[in-house]
């Protein structure tokens, strides 16, 4: 009998599951609580190595997981403050929806630093029995006819048995498409996230933002300083740092023959940005692929033995105001969690009994969010969204404001004037793609 | 220094001896847009001489890559566990 790591290779476990995000985790906690046995493989040096995040958790997720999370997670600052911003040249247009209650149970959005999270919920797993191997990969799956029936890892000659296979290996989940469940990313089904995390002083974070205490903001920004290109850039205060960086498409980075860093510069180096993040130190830069290609970009999420939760299922809804990966990841794993357990007691692990995975999806947060912002990824397409509106809102805003010695336009006048500058055909394309995207 | 190679030296890596990333770059030769040079958040792609050049040291393991080079120049896969990208906050 071969040992690795205290792991009896030989065993067969209920579960093997493949990384050890937010997906992984909850999915392996729910198991284990229930009394499977469950294994799960992460390939980073320790777990959270290999994620980032821009980022905000929508946390009341997490209530289904562990009630009260709030008592013991490490999160970063409860969000009271969400800030959309437009800047044009020497303008910005800023929008500023504030709420005290986001600072009490149960919460709402928290800005979190993914290895403290990450390796608290793989903590939550192991505490349920859940054994974790770190430093290993998995580089494909063991069949036995149609059904998966294990993994092949790396090193040595490990095959390790299972009767449920969860991936919840990430947005380039190699394994999902080894399976057959899916076929190559496409590029127009990607957002590349670009950080940069600050280190400031608790006290010139809560003057600069206007913030009081622990509560936080975050900011989503579009406008010039990302030439066109589709995506933004988003703020995100920590307890003592800020997450700063960008979301864009690749494809249009390659046409404008710019790199994702300088597009991060040009956001920093407008001055409304620059003044938040003065003096502050770099504490590490990163950069992930999102998810978001939206529902018609998902896999098929089960076969024989084997489910996909998280990011390795495309996961992920971008509303233009809020990211959902993280919360979708922690639901989808507990979903998969669940089937998983059925699975067992009903010794029946074939495609038509993991169907079932389905049906909680759908009842949870995770499948009735990519479903109600299914067009999402349309609209976030527009190519005026992020070049011509917030120049158009920031020019109304200018010509109300702006009082010369010529008599003054009416609201009306000038918004005419303004939005006849778009196409009427765009703007009512918009409009209904928009409206029924959102 | 340029402001990316500062930026990656907060970055960590444990750097394995097999790359986990191998460009075949007889295949750029035909690729006009050179997405690689652009896409790449750590500046792993280079012209040199009219020839890409990739090394895979620095790599954050994002997949932009993979997804964005149109000629199949890229065998991509994950580096040795415990090696590559090792984000110490995230």
């Amino acid at each position: 009998m071969e040992r690795k790591d205290g792991v009896i290779m030989s065993e067969t476990f209920d579960v093997i599951v493949v990384g050890a995000g937010p997906a992984g985790s909850s999915a392996a906690l729910t198991a284990a609580a229930a009394g499977l046995s469950v294994l799960m493989i992460e390939r980073g040096e320790y777990v959270g190595a290999k994620n980032m995040t821009g980022g905000m958790l929508l946390a009341q997720v997490l209530e289904e997981l562990v009630p009260e999370y709030w008592k013991e997670v490490p999160l970063q600052r409860p969000i009271e403050h969400h800030r959309i911003m437009m800047t044009s040249g020497e303008r910005s247009f800023e929008i500023d929806f504030g709420n005290r209650g986001f600072l009490s149970p149960p919460f709402n959005g928290f800005s979190v630093l993914r290895q403290e999270f990450d390796e608290w919920l793989v903590g939550k797993a192991r505490g349920a029995g859940a054994l974790v191997i770190t430093g290993t990969v998995v580089d494909d799956l063991l069949y036995e006819g149609d059904r998966v029936v294990g993994v092949k890892v790396r090193r040595g000659d490990g095959d390790v048995r299972a009767k449920v296979v969860i991936l919840a290996d990430g947005v380039n989940s190699l394994l999902a498409q080894k399976a057959g469940l899916r076929g190559e990313l496409r590029p127009h089904d990607i957002g590349l996230g670009v950080k940069e995390l600050i280190a400031l002083p608790a006290a010139t974070i809560n003057e600069r933002f206007g913030l009081v205490g622990n509560a936080g903001a975050a900011y989503a920004v579009i406008g010039d300083f990302a030439r066109g290109i589709p995506g933004g850039g988003f703020i995100y205060t920590n307890k003592e740092s800020v997450s700063i960086g960008v979301v864009v498409q690749p494809g249009a980075l390659a046409n404008q023959r710019i790199t994702p860093d300088e597009v991060v510069e040009r956001f920093k180096a407008r001055p409304e940005i620059a003044r938040l993040i003065e003096g502050g130190r770099l504490m590490e830069y990163s950069g992930h692929l999102i998810p978001e290609g939206g529902l018609t970009a998902m896999p098929k999420l089960f076969r024989n033995g084997l489910l996909v939760a998280g990011d390795a299922a495309g996961f992920c809804v971008n509303t233009g105001i809020l990211i959902m990966g993280m919360n979708l990841a922690i639901s989808s794993g507990k979903s998969a969690g669940e089937t998983a357990i059925q699975a067992c007691r009903r010794g029946d692990f074939s495609a038509s009994v993991l169907s079932h995975y389905v049906t909680l999806l759908e009842k949870g947060v995770a499948l009735s969010s990519m479903k109600m912002y299914r067009r999402a990824p349309e609209f976030l397409r527009s190519p005026r969204l992020f070049d011509q509106y917030p120049d158009i809102v920031n020019n109304l805003m200018e010509r109300m404001i702006t009082v010369s010695t010529k008599p003054h336009e009416s609201a009306i006048t000038i918004a005419r004037s303004e939005l006849g500058r778009v196409r009427l055909i765009d703007l009512l394309r918009d409009g209904w793609v928009g409206g029924r995207a959102l | 220094m340029s402001d990316r190679a500062e930026k990656l030296l907060q970055v960590r890596h444990v750097v394995a001896i097999e790359p986990h990333i191998v460009l075949d770059n007889s295949k750029c030769v035909t690729c006009d847009l050179k997405p690689c040079l652009y896409v790449c958040s750590a500046g792993c792609f280079a012209d040199e001489d009219d020839k890409i050049k990739f090394s895979y040291e620095g790599c954050l393991e994002c997949g932009t890559c993979r997804v964005m080079c149109s000629k199949q120049a890229l065998t991509w896969g994950y580096p040795l566990g415990g090696c590559g990208v090792s984000f110490r906050i995230g």
